[in-house]
């Protein structure tokens, strides 16, 4: 999958060795009749689990995601599919970060040329190395879960994982239909997007995202911005033929 | 190298490391007494139960399903351990074909020269670390900055302890026991490049100010290296949770990642790690979810502008799969979520240094003596067995049972005053008449020596014992006196009543 062949080669005979200890152990547990059975009824409520809450309506996971989100100090706005520049717009003229938005490749925003914002495709992080105190960042979620308030997104030339923790502040674009209820839902989503665009699943990266950067580290003492973004944005936006 | 060097260059190690805490302390008493008598360390270990255990409560409780995912998380976690070379296999399968490598250690040295000789071959200079525990366990820092290359810890906790030269003292929160005064004085001796007169006061003050430092370490790292909370077999997927964002800026700035990770923390599917997820932040510190938690599978794709170009994951055993075959497999459940040292009675008075490993509390105590021999092997007596820790375990374990299981072993050698007094109980214990005669005679000495506090500071060990503790007054008569005077006044009541009734009729 990837054109660059790593020099190092795993050792066979660590791997042997790790392997035998493993299957030595095995070999020392002794199971009787009863514990087999046991344990054949543990891996049958295994496989049939399924962790199923209580389902919600759109407008209720929305009211979930929202109410968890704020109260980890994240912004949330929204707005239809249109209107995402002039949201933005109005957003950045309240933020002390200037006008300046780094995006991925072939983004969602098109980058359109009569916006009051400067849009900036990056490409490789490599090429941006020297400015690495962004101030303001854009990815894309393919998904959402209401039941902590976090985002999911992928890896990409249009998303690139860096812009998601090297901005000051991060913003956030997505459809208000990607919004799923579970983690299961949300990866269920994943996996279904990536068949119907004929890439590999998992991407790279996978980034679950719940607020803003934070450490308790100092005294444990709740801090914003500890490595990634002070603040975290969500546009979530719908599309005008649904409203 | 072989193991048995090893475990020396660790000791010496992580002897000198204690040594910052108490000069010579080389046994769980000695540094639990350091410990008690230190008013700062008591004074941040103060905050741990009112934040951790409260939040876990209330986190808990927003969660109905929670004992449900509590159950199934338990089958998992048998279910691999029961099928652990098949998933084995199939990670390294999954690994490969997402273009990664996958690297067994079977032995700590293993891995650190596995991970050296990726370092040498990437010509590496400068490494930024997540936090990982079983780079810990096996000493990856010190032994990195002995190679000669630049290793900075990137979560916070652990760079300030990277600053004083300790070992972390909680799983979750490595830097738990510093306060403000400490790490104030770390940052003015480390940060000499900033403003001497610079304001320092806030916790805010201290986080931009590590931010700024660090963040020039992730822009120039050529090694990224990261722990990881699961692994999952079908995908060849890592996955690492944290609050900071550190581990991220770990692994997808620098050009290689390598994860460093063992044998268990293996799971079929993604799907079983949403079920661990659930549980693990509601444990370890109340969040519902911590904000960030990312799944990294094999290097960067070719269509991708970035990412790592190379992806290693070391895993390793290191006693591991003895546990395995043995009564303690059961500890390989372990998630690593803290819990059961944050409601550990002996953890929240002594903090994770007096326990002299990596691993501290209940947990370590089952652990560490697995993995590091004879240096833990007063540990599994470091617990008043309140069972607390049982109660909060989320993967269910019975820590408590599994520590006692290892007092009875050999390992834990008993002093010949511990031997002969037992030995004399027993003997007693084992005779009711003699007993009670023996209690007859010292209960009542004892209840008086108890008023007068200088006599009872002349019993053997009372006088060590009160130093930390109150000792409750002693009742003159034993329980089972009282008892028989109790039951004697029943009966002739008994009679009395029956006696009455019959004249009535
Ligand atoms: S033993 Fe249980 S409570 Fe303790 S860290 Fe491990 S999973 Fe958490």
């Amino acid at each position: 999958m990837t054109n660059i062949t790593p020099q190092i080669k795993p050792k066979e005979s660590r791997r042997s060795k790790f392997l035998k200890n493993v299957k030595e152990a095995k070999k020392k547990v002794t199971i009787s009749k009863e514990q087999k059975l046991k344990l054949k009824q543990q891996k049958e409520a295994y496989q049939e689990f399924k962790y199923q809450p209580e389902e919600k309506t759109l407008e209720d996971k929305f009211a979930q995601f929202k109410e968890i989100l704020t109260s980890q100090s994240a912004e949330i706005y929204e707005c239809y599919e249109n209107q995402i520049n002039e949201k933005l717009e109005e957003i950045l003229k309240e933020k002390p970060y200037g006008q300046d938005l780094l995006i991925g490749k072939n983004n969602k925003i098109n980058s359109p040329k009569n916006s009051a914002i400067n849009f900036i495709e990056v490409e490789s992080f490599e090429k941006n190395k020297e400015n690495y105190n962004l101030n303001c960042a854009l990815t894309t979620a393919f998904a959402a879960a209401s039941e902590t308030g976090t985002l999911f997104l992928n890896s990409g030339c249009e998303n690139p994982t860096w812009l998601n923790y090297l901005a000051t502040c991060h913003i956030v674009l997505l459809d208000k239909n990607s919004l799923c209820q579970t983690y299961e839902e949300a990866f269920a989503k994943g996996k279904k997007e990536a068949g119907l665009s004929n890439k590999p699943f998992p991407p790279r990266s996978i980034n679950m995202i719940s607020g803003p950067s934070r450490t308790a580290d100092i005294e444990q003492t709740l801090t914003l911005g500890a490595h990634g973004p002070i603040e975290l944005i969500i546009i979530v936006y719908t599309s005008e033929r649904e409203v | 190298m072989s193991n048995q060097t090893f475990e020396k260059q660790v000791n010496q190690t992580l002897l000198l490391k204690d040594a910052s805490l108490s000069k010579s302390a080389s046994s769980f008493n000695e540094r639990a007494h350091a410990a008690l008598l230190d008013d700062k360390l008591q004074q941040a270990l103060s905050v741990i139960p009112s934040g951790f255990v409260g939040k876990r409560t209330k986190a808990k409780a927003a969660l109905p399903e929670f004992s449900e995912l509590s159950d199934q998380a338990v089958r998992i976690k048998n279910h691999t351990l029961a099928n652990i070379e098949a998933y084995l296999e199939q990670f390294e399968a999954a690994v490969q074909r997402s273009g990664g490598q996958l690297h067994f250690a079977p032995e700590p040295q293993d891995a650190l020269d596995i991970i050296d000789e990726i370092c040498t071959t990437k010509d590496a200079k400068l490494i930024a670390k997540g936090k990982t525990m079983v780079g810990e366990e096996i000493g990856l820092t010190h032994f990195l900055e002995d190679k000669g290359y630049e290793t900075v810890e990137t979560d916070l906790g652990e760079y300030l302890i990277q600053l004083r030269d300790e070992m972390p003292s909680h799983i979750i929160a490595p830097a738990v026991h510093l306060t403000r005064e400490n790490i104030r004085k770390d940052f003015l001796k480390t940060h000499k490049n900033l403003a001497k007169d610079r304001k320092l006061e806030t916790p805010g003050d201290f986080v931009q100010e590590a931010r700024h430092i660090l963040r020039e370490k992730f822009i120039n790292a050529d090694i990224g290296i990261t722990g990881a909370n699961f692994l999952i077999a079908e995908t060849g997927t890592s996955i690492i949770v944290t609050n900071e964002g550190n581990g991220d800026l770990c692994q997808s700035l620098p050009k290689t990642h390598i994860v460093i990770a063992s044998l268990e923390k293996l799971v079929p599917t993604l799907e079983d790690t949403t079920v661990l997820l659930r549980l693990l932040a509601r444990s370890a510190t109340g969040q519902s979810i911590s904000t960030y938690t990312t799944f990294a599978t094999g290097p960067k794709r070719e269509e991708d502008t970035s990412g790592p170009e190379e992806f290693h994951i070391v895993l390793l055993d290191n006693g591991r799969s003895k546990m395995l075959g043995s009564e303690f497999a059961e500890m390989l459940r372990c998630i690593r979520c803290g819990a059961c040292l944050n409601h550990c009675p002996v953890y929240q008075n002594l903090g994770g240094h007096a326990y002299g490993t990596v691993y501290p509390g209940p947990m370590g105590s089952v652990l560490s003596p697995h993995y590091f021999g004879e240096r833990a092997k007063d540990l599994p007596f470091a617990s008043s067995f309140c069972g607390r820790c049982n109660e909060v375990c989320p993967m269910q374990i019975p820590l408590t049972k599994l520590m006692r299981k290892l007092r009875e072993k050999p390992l834990t050698k008993r002093t010949l005053f511990a031997k002969t007094s037992m030995f004399a109980w027993s003997q007693l214990a084992k005779r009711p008449r003699l007993y009670n005669l023996t209690m007859k005679a010292v209960l009542p000495c004892l209840s008086i020596a108890a008023e007068q506090n200088w006599l009872m500071n002349k019993v053997p060990g009372v006088k060590a014992w009160q130093k930390h503790r109150t000792l409750p007054t002693i009742a003159k008569t034993s329980f089972q006196d009282a008892w028989n005077l109790n039951c004697k006044k029943d009966s002739s009541q008994e009679n009395t009543r029956v006696k009455k009734e019959g004249q009535g009729k």
